[in-house]
């Protein structure tokens, strides 16, 4: 492992596209000398081939309200300039000898270079809203049984049929669900693509485990066994790019899938005795089985035999699925935006069916986990 | 209910009823001191999403039963999609009640062995 900072990292660095109330001295009540929980915090970013996006990421992070103490990208040998972007744009960069096989891998190599109390994971193809960084800090920094925190997620690109849909399930999911799991002290995921760690609990749990296809789930699901708490941040706002094609959404949707049954099995005995979380992911798991076959199988088979008005239960339920999503459009003054993305949506909820059935065949029935790690945004 | 994931509103269906529990419980909470301002504007959200939501299914079954009783034999829709709701309230239920004994037998054989 090679192991480099670049002379000119500029801590302090701000983007000077932002607008003027949101750079850091402007803040009212920020004095530039306070301590802040940001100069405590290491971020991790794997890469692997990201030099399209690995500069937008390391500048939006160098650019928040309240800078991390550093700023260290693993390039797990990527082949096409990753780390010398990265480096250019400020952030240190660290490179395996040899690819470490999984994000979790890459982000673990880092992980053991942390020296800071937070560590917080972001993934190269993501960027932060300016503030991000100090709001979602804030849980952690006031309570000290938090062990994590994850913020709202929305595609950065809302082009085609899949970053469409995509963006419909995060307003859903970020409005409507992930708020009410917080209530009840359990959100389901803090999202891998943005999150915050205390890192000596997350080096307790031994980081981020490679045994499940999905390690962002499989980290939150022990912290709540351990006893610790995660919460959601809905002001601390991330910008991923998604899956623009099927190729690449492919890929995402099958390390989903897998890595949600995969946990199930892991997981069930341990979270059993957790009443929310156990409920949640239980219902969670039969809905997605029931909706997979009645989707692929049942509608279709009764749309034949009984009628075609059966077709109708593909898009009966899109009116309650408008309010939470029009609802966080409107604050977003995405409206129109929202409802040109609804049909979009509905594509991809069969998709999603189709690759949840496979993965239950595959791990449940067939014994054969997914265990290489695809990389699909 | 997690984005990736397929559902039939089962999920959804769950989630509307924490939502709408939510002022009950927040109630018990402020009667602990255990609750906030911030916590109620939460709370206030949510349950209004939730309602909303309802309203939203109670109107497209009233909608949708109106469309397809007009057109002949398929007759009384709208109370095949609240009998669609009340089955999921039912589904809820009972896999509310297996997880908790499923704990519960969990546990005694864990002290047990």
């Amino acid at each position: 492992m090679t192991t480099s900072v670049h002379p000119d990292v500029e801590r302090d660095l701000v983007d000077p596209a932002l607008p003027p109330r949101d750079r850091p001295e402007q803040r009212p009540g920020r004095h530039r000398r306070e301590r802040v929980p940001a100069d405590d915090l290491t971020v991790i970013i794997p890469a692997y081939d990201e030099v399209a996006s690995i500069a937008d990421t390391v500048r939006s992070v160098l650019g928040q309200s309240t800078p991390p103490a550093r700023v260290v990208v693993v390039d797990d040998c990527s082949t096409d300039g990753t780390g010398e972007a990265a480096r250019a744009a400020g952030a240190e960069v660290i490179r395996p000898e040899h690819n470490t096989g999984s994000k979790a891998g890459a982000q673990n190599l880092a992980l053991g270079l942390v020296d800071t109390a937070y560590t917080m994971a972001i993934d190269a193809d993501t960027t932060l809203a300016p503030d991000a960084i100090e709001t979602l800090l804030e849980p952690l920094d006031a309570d000290a049984s938090v062990a994590a925190a994850c913020g709202f997620v929305v595609p950065r690109h809302v082009r085609s049929v899949w970053e469409r849909g995509r963006y419909v399930e995060y307003l859903l999911s970020f409005t409507f669900y992930k708020p009410t799991q917080d209530h009840y002290g359990a959100p389901l995921i803090a999202s891998g693509c943005f999150s915050a760690y205390r890192t000596d609990v997350l080096r307790d749990a031994g980081g981020w485990s490679e045994r499940t296809r999905a390690e962002d789930m499989d980290l939150t699901w022990t912290f709540f066994q351990r006893g610790h708490h995660v919460r959601f941040v809905p002001e601390a706002v991330c910008y991923p790019i998604e899956p623009h094609d099927l190729d690449f959404m492919s890929k995402q949707l099958r390390r989903w899938s897998h890595g949600f049954v995969q946990n199930v099995r892991l997981h069930w005995r341990g979270i059993l005795p957790l009443p929310f979380l156990s409920t949640a992911v239980g219902v969670a798991m039969v809905d997605a089985v029931v909706a997979s076959l009645v989707y692929l199988l049942v509608l279709p088979v009764l749309a034949v035999v009984v009628s075609p008005w059966v077709l109708a239960a593909y898009v009966v339920d899109v009116p309650a699925i408008l309010v939470p999503v029009l609802v966080a459009a409107r604050r977003r003054g995405e409206v129109g935006k929202a409802l040109a993305s609804v049909p979009a949506f509905l594509v991809l909820r069969i998709v999603n069916g189709v690759f949840m059935i496979r993965a239950l065949w595959s791990e449940v029935v067939l014994r054969k986990p997914l265990l290489v790690y695809e990389k699909g945004h | 209910m997690t984005a990736g994931l397929p559902g039939t509103g089962l999920g959804g269906l769950l989630y509307v009823l924490l939502a709408l529990f939510m002022p009950l419980r927040e109630l018990y909470l402020t009667a602990r001191g255990r609750s906030s301002r911030e916590r109620w504007a939460v709370v206030g959200r949510q349950a209004s999403l939730a309602l909303g939501v309802v309203g939203a299914l109670l109107t497209t079954a009233v909608v949708v039963g109106r469309a397809v009783d007009a057109r002949g034999p398929a007759g009384g829709a709208a109370g095949t999609l609240l009998a669609g709701a009340a089955v999921g309230l039912c589904v809820l239920a009972v896999l509310a009640v297996v997880l908790r004994l499923w704990a519960l037998l969990d546990r005694r054989a864990v002290t047990a062995g």
